[in-house]
């Protein structure tokens, strides 16, 4: 590995990798055993029931987990949709009679259906407005739980018979574990569908759909330029996590067995989204140990006690943190006695108050607080920033990550006559301003062609108005593909991206928290051909694939140079690198037409013949390049053709040299002679 | 017919509750890309403040502590939720913490003054005036009167005062306004105060005709999103058109289908505009720059 490349902490040691991934299996195997001996070990039933609760809220907070930690949404909505699984297995069970597994099923299936109906508005909006609308979500869910009384029995809630797992009288027979085993049944069928969401929801996050996921949380503009359409996979992203609040939900009414709409209000919601953050997001102990704290939290606030001991502890280890601080002079000493002074305040407000469950809430808001300044990774991230040896493994499948197959897939055509890309009368127009005004421009494949021109002379908007980003105010955009000419102005940036075209940015758009080598694996996203049950079921189609693009993805990286940053997280990398990684990330597209803008800005002079023996290669690859670029040298040395635009209108075409001496490019640039002597007099 | 001009006169007074409390969301919106989650608490809050003066100095005496009141819980939102979380570029940091601030005041609330609703005693009488054929309430020409003043005057220091240009000019373009040596972190803070005294204010206003609680406000303040989205949280005075259309449209569904449903046309209105026009009905589109 090339350590001298990479920053320190980015560039972990060949161990690292199998370390942590026998890390997360270890943890499985004490999980499974933890849950396994639990009832036996402690036979009260109150805790039975208390880990069952806490197995059912990790199963929704996973699935959440997967809507704000990998999309990186924040939605309000979950304990609706929780309601929602909830009702459906009661519901099905007040009006049909139908036991715990057709509440499952339903609760699953209605659920679903409602993560569809809430993605809808949620396709448009990101952010605040997301939260608010997935607010008014959750609060019409309540409001109709409550008002429909015919379906639902109204506020008076439905009350549920004791589930019953297995029916041995179908058999003829006894339960093979006897009364007292019978009672278990339940608390292991929690613990089968917990574990069953651990697979699947670690299949689906490190699957294309999971890759796909992130990259538009990273960057939702790339992302469609990857052809990775976000529309789609925000879709995906929230029926998944709908799905599994369903099955949390109609398990929770069965374990509670009684439902009644104010259990599934806002304070329940925020309650899920404080366990996801503080667990950890991106984890998946860290949803596990969040249900967990939510869970217990309010029972340990019943004992005054016990929160006086801890609070003394917490003040306790505040003082240490603090006086550590002052003695030290941190930096950030000042900054740190606002948290420090709260914490010594709680001690003596728990010693005054006789119980603090009236202030359950106000304990909440503080956590929250707290886990937003404090511990905004959660207490996985937290532990993975203290032992490196427990951070994920990105790639620990497909152990072959040498690279093998050719790294781009050689285009046919090679420099023909006719024009691979045809612009006529490309018209862009913002309100009065026309950043295009009709221009033509034909691309020849197999040529680099160059595309100048002063700042704000429209280059940017053709490149966007290429790529689908915008849509042409009037004229036409055609690619020629070989089975006959195909339209691309009026189509979305994923179609544009999946005929064929690909591109990078002038401001860098990586997937900053992925690998280097996951970027590239996005841009692969269209040669996947397996579907989301492929991947929860990890069929052997979904291992090949994965397995095949995983090498493909090594070879492209090698190509740029960047083979050895594979494991790099891409904001981890020099910015050269970054710019670099963004041209294999386009390259994985299998592009006929490769659209580079500006992609030597900011570059040292090595970095800049890195890049251009690169583009080289490109076009030597067959793949037609169209280069936008302010370095003029590059241009000169790189293009067969340059384009000149100012003003939105193309002034000047021809080669490198011929356009250089054009006097209304000289112009364009440096200003007419005649106008400067004017000014010189006035 | 005199029903519907009934329903529509009643819908008038709570729909300018909304067009407060929105246009409260949409000031800090302009200065700062945030917004309080925990806007419905500054208005239970001040409504719950207000109710506690009044047996001492009077409805009227009251409005003035009222408003310094929410005025200072503002800043306070600012300077825990919302600034720590701006500088660190997290929304999702300032989200949870605003939500997060919202529930402990609720909380605070709930203990000190208890979790039962309580009767705010009105200011004027309480029985219906008949204007042109229809009853109306005194207290509700107040609540109309009120919002609107309420809103005017901040627009006249918008557009008069030094501070109140300053705010403007943050809106327009945050960096530019600070090279033009205006401190935009406090005008942030300034922006924060002036909308959680909104709300409080809207908190006094409306208290005498509903009930007053720590929980009164947080349905008003998720519909009057819903107001603030139809205005469009950039377009200045869109949100008393938005207030208008919420607060009949609720009445009407009210009346003619069930009192059960009031809340549902905004939350759906509030969907549904998402859905069709992310950026508002009155709002402007922005063109993304690559």
């Amino acid at each position: 590995m090339a350590q001298t490349l990479a920053p320190a902490d980015a560039s972990a040691p060949a161990s690292a990798p199998s370390l942590s991934r026998y890390a997360g299996l270890l943890g499985a195997v004490l999980l499974v055993a933890f849950l396994a001996a639990f009832p036996h070990v402690v036979t009260s039933s109150y805790y039975v029931h208390l880990v069952i609760v806490i197995a059912i809220y990790a199963i929704l907070i996973l699935g959440l987990d997967i809507v704000v930690g990998y999309t990186g949404q924040v939605s309000l909505g979950h304990a609706g949709l929780f309601g929602v699984g909830a009702y459906a297995a009661a519901v099905l069970f007040l009006h049909f009679k139908l036991g715990l597994w057709w509440g499952i099923l339903a609760g699953i299936g209605v659920t679903s259906a409602f993560g569809v109906l809430l993605a809808v508005p949620a396709l448009r909006v990101t952010g605040p407005y997301l939260a608010m609308v997935t607010l008014a979500f959750g609060t019409i869910i309540q409001i109709f739980i409550n008002e429909l009384t015919p379906l639902t029995n109204g506020p008076l809630g439905i009350t549920l018979p004791p589930a019953r797992v297995l029916d041995f009288s179908l058999l003829g027979m006894q339960a093979p574990w006897g009364a007292a085993g019978r009672k278990l049944e339940f608390y292991y069928l929690t613990c089968a569908a917990l574990l069953a969401t651990i697979v699947v929801v670690n299949r689906v996050v490190r699957s294309p759909f999971g890759r796909a996921f992130e990259a538009l949380r990273d960057s939702p503009i790339a992302c469609d330029c990857m052809g990775v359409s976000v529309y789609r996979y925000k879709v995906y992203a929230f029926v998944i996590s709908a799905a599994l609040a369903g099955l949390a939900g109609a398990l929770f009414a069965w374990s509670e067995r009684y439902v009644a709409p104010n259990s599934y209000g806002f304070e329940l919601t925020v309650l899920f989204l404080l366990a996801v953050t503080m667990g950890g997001r991106k984890s998946r102990a860290g949803p596990i140990i969040g249900a967990a704290i939510i869970v217990m939290m309010p029972n340990v606030l019943a004992d005054i006690e016990l929160v006086r001991i801890m609070a003394g502890i917490i003040a306790a280890a505040a003082l240490v943190v603090g006086a550590m601080a002052f003695l030290r002079r941190r930096e950030n000493r000042f900054a740190l006695l606002v948290p420090i002074g709260l914490c010594l305040a709680f001690f003596p407000a728990t010693l005054a108050l006789q119980s603090v469950t009236d202030f359950r809430l106000t304990v909440f808001g503080l956590m929250i607080l707290f886990v937003v300044y404090y511990l905004p990774d959660g207490i996985v991230g937290f532990v993975r920033e203290v032992i490196p040896a427990l951070r994920p493994a990105h790639t620990a499948e497909g152990k072959s990550l040498h690279a093998e197959g050719a790294a781009l897939s050689a285009q046919s055509g090679g420099a023909g006559a006719d024009p691979l890309l045809t612009v006529e009368q490309a018209l862009m127009q913002f309100g009065g301003l026309k950043a295009l005004a009709g221009v033509d421009l034909t691309v020849r494949p197999g040529t680099i062609h160059g595309l100048i021109g002063p700042n704000g002379s429209g280059k940017s908007t053709m490149m966007n108005v290429l790529t689908g980003i915008y849509k042409p105010t009037a004229g036409s955009v055609t690619l020629a593909r070989a089975g006959g000419a195909k339209r691309l102005d009026g189509r979305t940036p994923s179609e544009i991206a999946a005929s064929g075209v690909a591109r990078t940015f002038q401001n860098v758009q990586l997937f900053r928290e992925m690998t280097a080598l996951e970027n590239v694996l996005v841009g692969l996203h269209h040669s996947f051909r397996g579907n989301l049950f492929d991947a929860i079921l990890g069929t052997p189609r979904r291992r090949r694939e994965e397995r095949e693009q995983r090498a493909r993805a090594m070879a492209i990286l090698d190509f740029v140079g960047l083979g050895p940053l594979a494991q790099v997280e891409a904001r981890n990398l020099p910015y050269g690198k970054q710019r670099l990684l963004e041209i294999g990330r386009a390259l994985a597209l299998d592009p006929v037409l490769l659209l580079l803008d500006e992609p030597a800005a900011g570059l040292t002079a090595p970095d800049i013949a890195e890049l251009t023996a690169i583009i080289r290669k490109i076009r030597d690859a067959g793949i037609t390049v169209i280069l936008i670029e302010h370095h003029m040298d590059v241009v000169m040395g790189l293009c067969d053709r340059v384009s000149v635009l100012d003003f939105g209108h193309k002034i000047a075409e021809g080669s490198a040299r011929a356009v250089q001496e054009d006097p209304k490019v000289i112009e364009a640039y440096l200003g007419s002679p005649v106008a400067d002597e004017e000014t010189a007099h006035a | 017919m005199a029903i519907l001009l009934q329903l529509i006169a009643s819908g008038v007074a709570v729909g300018m509750i909304y067009a407060a409390i929105a246009f409260g969301y949409q000031l800090t919106f302009a200065t700062s890309k945030t917004l309080n989650f925990g806007q419905g608490e500054a208005l239970a809050l001040g409504a719950l403040f207000g109710l506690t003066l009044v047996p001492f100095i009077g409805y009227w005496l009251m409005i003035p502590l009222v408003l310094v009141f929410g005025f200072a819980l503002g800043a306070v939102v600012e300077r825990l939720g919302v600034r720590p979380a701006v500088k660190i570029k997290s929304e999702y940091g300032w989200i949870m913490a605003t939500i997060a601030l919202g529930i402990i005041f609720k909380n605070v609330a709930e203990n000190v003054w208890g979790r039962d609703d309580l009767k705010f005693p009105s200011p004027l009488p309480e029985t219906a005036i008949q204007v042109a054929g229809i009853r109306v309430l005194p207290m509700e020409l107040l609540i109309v009167a009120g919002a609107l003043l309420m809103m005017l005057a901040v627009e006249i220091f918008n557009r008069k005062s030094i501070w109140g240009k300053a705010v403007v000019a943050t809106s327009n373009d945050i960096d530019a306004a600070g090279l033009m040596g205006i401190n935009t972190q406090r005008v942030i803070t300034l922006s924060y105060s002036i909308s959680a005294m909104t709300a409080a204010f809207a908190g006094v206003l409306v208290a005498p005709v509903t009930l007053t609680g720590a929980t009164m406000g947080a349905v008003l303040a998720l519909k009057a999103f819903a107001v603030a989205i139809i205005g469009g949280l950039e377009s200045g005075l869109g949100v008393i058109v938005g207030g208008l259309i919420l607060g009949v449209a609720e009445t009407l569904t009210g009346f003619y289908i069930s009192t059960g449903y009031k809340d549902v046309p905004g939350l759906i209105l509030l969907l549904v505009v998402l859905s069709l026009r992310p950026v508002g009905l009155f709002g402007k589109a922005v063109i993304k720059k690559v």
